[in-house]
């Protein structure tokens, strides 16, 4: 090894020491080599004399964590927990710092294992496994974070350790795994032989993958709920305050109910058999690919309303106070009710089989490519415009505005389709 | 040995060769080496404490175009050394005394055996 190779390994290896620290040591070993080379040892000889380089840092690393770590070991311990007369059926764990991580089963006697990282936070938990209920607690509060350096090359970051909690479930049937989380990150990922979960967090991020379940039930205020791949065989519901609601690649077989404050709802590659609700107050709400066999509700008040290459067998409402409302490429085999107080409406080739509401107070609309089948269609606004072109002619317009202008064409058809502006003006074509 | 001791009892070695004059790493080892076995990687973090504790200034010297630090003994570091011989003394006195007690008994053994 030449010496320029051995300093590069050896500065890669020491990147958790500080770079003034780190320097220091390579200049060390720089001397030493070239002192070697001038006693007539060639370069490798003398790269070779200092022996293993594991060894080196082992040395190194070993002398100085003793003495500035708060947590000189950064490994975990594993405590097994194995089934008492019962075999274990629900998981319950209470935990306001820690980040917590669930994954399947590894063992497969029933048993279950709990990571503890590092391995000093173990003692801050108190675990009983009683009547077939394993509960985990955190009784202890958190003293401090271990930190962890990480090396860019050019600069460098100190960052807090969170105290990590890893629970390999059992292999049993489980009839209810409840987490109540707090600033720590939940993260649950491939659990499929659980009845019910409830998760609940406050400033961490709640993030559910690969899930089965019968029932779910997941709240957070300040961090992000995300579920991705998540199947649901019964009743869901989900609620953020000011974190981002999104759901991906799921299915519910039963109902859905997703809430959010402040933060954006995102419904997205997604099946939903029962009816789904979805409302926010301020996020942007956006449905997007999705196929629901239910009955569709979703309210925004200030937050943007979006529908897009979706399909909805039962009826579909969509609301908004502020909030513009916009849907692109859907079709609706029930009822169809679209309603804005100032937000602006905008459809692009939406197709509705029975009845069609649509309703504003101040805000335009405006239709490209609307198809109804059966109707009656009723489009009504105070005082916004109505622009709209439809796919076919077989229309019988019912058209008239109070005081704005009005362009209609012929009725042709049986479909009733009644439009009516009081102050705006109505330009229709088929 | 005690890690604790081997710590102690070198940083004691590295001092007695400074004494002899200012001296840099790769003379270190090897000088030390002739009391007790070191590594390099040993000796760094032996010299970072004796820097730290004021037993050992620190300066650069260049030597063929390049910098070689060198290491001189301070006052706290001759007091260092004189502090472990005192200390030493009663430590000696101790192992004197087991070690003749575990030769008398060794002794004892033995005609036991041959009686």
């Amino acid at each position: 090894m030449t010496k320029e190779h051995f300093l590069n390994s050896l500065s890669n290896r020491l990147h958790t020491l500080p770079n003034d620290e780190r320097q220091r040591i390579l200049e060390y070993y720089a001397e030493i080599i070239d002192d070697s080379i001038e006693r007539s040892m060639s370069e490798s000889e003398a790269v070779d004399s200092l022996g293993a380089i594991d060894a080196i840092v082992r040395d190194i690393l070993g002398n100085e964590s003793s003495k500035t770590d708060e947590f000189p070991h950064f490994t975990s311990a594993i405590v097994p927990i194995t089934a008492g007369h019962e075999p274990l059926h629900s998981i319950f764990i209470k935990d306001p710092s820690a980040d917590i991580k669930i994954r399947p089963c590894t063992e497969s006697d029933g048993s279950c294992n709990i990571d503890f990282f590092p391995v000093e936070c173990k003692d801050d938990y108190r675990i009983s496994n009683e009547d077939g209920i394993l509960s985990i607690r955190r009784i202890k509060p958190l003293k401090k974070r271990p930190k962890v350096s990480h090396n860019f090359g050019l600069f460098q970051i100190s960052v807090e350790q969170n105290c990590r909690l890893t629970i390999n479930l059992p292999v049993t049937e489980l009839r209810k795994l409840t987490i109540e989380g707090l600033r720590g990150d939940i993260d649950c990922n491939g659990v499929k032989n659980c009845a019910e979960i409830a998760v609940q967090a406050t400033s961490g991020n709640i993030e559910l993958e690969e899930i089965e379940c019968q029932i779910l039930s997941a709240q957070n205020f300040n961090g992000d709920l995300s579920l991705s791949q998540v199947t649901c065989n019964g009743e869901a519901k989900l609620s953020t305050k000011s974190g981002d609601l999104s759901i991906e690649d799921s299915t519910f077989v039963g109902s859905m109910t997703g809430n959010t404050t402040n933060g954006d709802l995102k419904f997205e590659d997604s099946n939903c058999n029962g009816d789904l609700h979805l409302t926010t107050a301020s996020g942007d709400l956006s449905v997007d690919n999705c196929h629901c066999s239910g009955d569709v509700d979703a309210r925004s008040a200030n937050g943007a309303l979006s529908l897009e290459d979706s399909d909805c067998n039962g009826d579909l409402s969509l609301t908004t106070v502020s909030g513009d409302l916009s849907i692109d490429d859907c079709h609706c085999s029930g009822n169809v009710s679209l309603r804005s107080a100032n937000g602006d409406l905008e459809l692009n080739n939406l197709e509705i089989a029975d009845n069609f509401e649509l309703h504003t107070v101040s805000g335009d609309i405006e239709f490209n490519d609307l198809c109804i089948h059966n109707g009656p269609a009723k489009i009504t606004t105070n005082s916004g415009d109505i622009s709209g072109d439809f796919r076919d002619s077989d229309y019988g317009f019912d058209v008239s505005s109070r005081c704005g202008d009005v362009d209609a064409p012929h009725s042709r058809g049986d479909v009733i389709v009644t439009v009516r502006s009081i102050s705006g003006d109505i330009s229709l074509s088929c | 040995m005690d890690t604790q001791l081997r710590r102690g009892l070198l940083e004691i070695c590295v001092l007695t060769v400074l004494r002899r004059g200012d001296s840099y790493g790769y003379q270190l080892v090897s000088d030390v080496n002739e009391i007790i076995p070191i590594t390099e990687s040993t000796l760094y973090p032996i010299l970072k404490r004796l820097e730290s504790s004021g037993c050992v200034s620190v300066y650069s010297v260049e030597h063929n175009s390049r910098l070689r630090k060198y290491y001189h003994i301070s006052d706290a570091g001759h007091k260092r050394i004189a502090d472990f011989l005192e200390e030493w003394k009663e430590i000696m006195h101790a192992y004197h005394c087991i070690e003749s007690e575990a030769k008398m008994q060794h002794y004892s053994t033995e005609t036991e055996e041959q009686q």
